[in-house]
């Protein structure tokens, strides 16, 4: 088996010629790759957020489209409909594929989607299929969905309900760049120099071949355990959390620190990939309760204070 | 390659056996050369508390290299090596072969495990300390052998101490004598017992230590039998000592309790 920390090493390095840091970022959207999961990215407009997705389809040779939410979207929009076409001397119904098949789709302000558009998405996300009229279609795979939604302007918005928010494997929160970050991003883009041409980097069979492996990676019972333990302590912690995360969440972190070692060249999950990926698997599975909110206290914090209370 | 992976920890845990072997056995010396050294101040030295000391000694070294022997050798490996602990966790928990992954962690396992040195479980200042405890030990024993400590103030007044705290915890609170002694004018407190106060009877319990000097006097054996003209003392009793009343010591028994007594016995002896 490769080191695949090689591999990642010149992923990020790809990265890095047009996406300045997010090194996090980028490393958790790796994972939820990896782990065949989704990602939804929150964080304000101008980020590169959809930048970042665009580079990652590019060095990945994948099929990229991009789905902008709006209120008036339709399921149809996403999934494809049948339009009559003329055949000759008669007409049939034939199938157009939507933006959906793909193999990674950005789903842009996906809270601005109704929830019956939102709810087309479920089936793609979980069982990588589209199902239209009576006919069932399988995705391409490998099949990412990134949705990406604004944490201001919660005006004419549909917040993604629970059911939803659970099947994103990670809710990724992107920050503003750093100084020098944005100093460099600032040079660079202002200028008239143009966007480089990206090699790729990994094929679309050897991420097939790479979230195969991811699965494979062996865990420690006593790291499996503190997994379980933190999870067991959003729903009983009641003096921080209201609704604690569901056993997905156990499952979705072991994955994402599968994933996360994997990356590192690591045959083993250790408790740093457990503690480095709690934040974005957990963060939108708790809801914290009036006290909590009352004090100011982000759901960041709390888990970070559950994770301080596992031995 | 799993086989290679067993082997390589065995040859960990035999390597780290060793180290805590000699731990153990330090610490074990220093109990028995301590016992040795607190029993022989104390004056109980004879060949029982020696095995004692020697007992304590073995005991814990026995006890140790037990405990040694089932301490996770995983967990000792991650205090030295933080590193290797999950993938050692790891790899002794998912036995080779079952996908590719699992088999090249225990190739890597493997190669960790060599770079895993005994030195890296010996630590030089605990040994160091432990290994000058001993060798300050064995010199006090040493030095300490020709002198009867037992007259230094310091120890003599330790040992009462501990003779005291023994009697007393044996004793439980000590009862209150009222005028007892050789000028006191008070009688010893009697609660009514039988056999006079149950202080009286259970002091009895403590050996009384009595060491008898030769004196300058001679016994002839061939005139055995009429000694007692020939018993001389070279030193004459001060007069300024006296004896006391012995009626202050009497325990004051009623006298029907000592006739009852007195009964039982002339009625066991008729039978």
């Amino acid at each position: 088996m490769p080191n695949y920390k090689k591999t990642f090493d010149g992923v990020y390095e790809e990265m890095g010629r047009v996406v300045i840091g997010q090194h996090e970022v980028i490393e958790q959207v790796l994972a939820a790759l990896l782990s065949n999961g989704n990602a939804l990215l929150e964080g304000y407009p101008g980020l590169a957020k959809t930048l970042l997705i665009k580079t990652l389809a590019e060095l990945m040779e994948l099929k990229f489209s991009r789905i902008q939410n709006t209120p008036d979207l339709m399921p149809s929009d996403i999934t494809g409909t049948y339009i009559i076409e003329d055949q000759g001397n008669k007409r049939a119904f034939k199938f157009h594929p939507g933006p959906i098949f793909a193999n990674m789709v950005l789903a842009d302000e996906i809270n601005r989607a109704t929830p019956k558009t939102q709810s087309a998405l479920l089936e793609a996300m979980q069982e990588k299929q589209v199902t239209v009229g009576n006919t069932t279609f399988k995705l391409d795979l490998p099949f990412f969905i990134l949705g990406t939604q604004n944490p201001i302007e919660q005006e004419g918005t549909y917040p993604l309900p629970e059911a939803q928010a659970d099947r994103f494997l990670l809710k990724i929160k992107v920050d503003y760049p750093s100084y020098e970050d944005e100093l460099e991003i600032a040079t660079k883009y202002s200028g008239d120099q143009k966007t480089p041409k990206l090699r790729p980097v990994v094929s679309k069979s050897a991420l097939l071949t790479m979230q195969e492996h991811s699965r494979q990676v062996p865990i420690a019972a006593d790291v499996k355990e503190k997994v379980v333990k933190l999870i067991m302590l959003t729903r009983t912690e009641k003096t921080l959390i209201e609704y604690g995360a569901s056993p997905r969440a156990s499952i979705s972190l072991i994955l994402a620190g599968k994933a996360r070692a994997l990356m590192s060249g690591r045959n083993y999950v250790s408790l740093d990939d457990i503690r480095a990926m709690a934040l974005p698997v957990l963060r939108h599975r708790i809801i914290l309760n009036f006290e909590s909110e009352r004090k100011g206290l982000t759901t960041d914090e709390a888990i970070r204070q559950l994770m301080a209370k596992v031995k | 390659m799993g086989g290679d992976f067993k082997t390589a920890f065995w040859n960990a845990k035999k390597s780290i056996n060793k180290v805590l072997l000699i731990d153990s056995f330090l610490e074990a010396c220093i109990l028995f050369l301590l016992s040795y050294t607190m029993i022989s101040i104390a004056g109980f030295l004879d060949q029982k508390t020696t095995l004692i000391s020697i007992a304590i000694g073995v005991g814990y070294f026995i006890l140790k290299s037990l405990r040694n022997t089932f301490t996770d050798k995983v967990e000792l490996i991650g205090e030295q090596y933080p590193q290797l602990y999950e993938e050692l966790l790891t790899a002794r928990e998912n036995s080779p072969g079952k996908n590719q992954v699992i088999t090249d962690l225990h190739e890597e396992a493997v190669k960790h495990m060599n770079v895993i040195e005994e030195a890296a479980f010996f630590e030089p200042r605990p040994v160091t300390m432990k290994t000058a405890i001993v060798l300050v030990l064995c010199l006090v024993i040493i030095l300490t052998a020709p002198f009867n400590l037992q007259e230094v103030p310091l120890v003599k007044q330790t040992i009462e101490k501990v003779s005291k705290t023994r009697i007393a915890l044996s004793l439980g609170p000590p009862q209150e004598i009222e005028g007892s002694g050789p000028s006191g004018e008070g009688v010893v407190e009697s609660k009514g017992e039988l056999f006079g106060q149950k202080r009286t009877i259970e002091e009895g319990i403590v050996a009384a230590k009595f060491t008898v000097a030769t004196s300058n006097f001679e016994v002839n054996l061939q005139e055995e039998d009429d000694t007692s003209d020939e018993f001389k003392f070279d030193s004459v009793f001060p007069s300024e000592i006296g004896t006391p009343d012995p009626e202050l010591f009497a325990e004051s028994i009623p006298k029907e309790q000592q006739e009852l007594v007195k009964n039982y016995f002339r009625i066991t002896a008729e039978g």
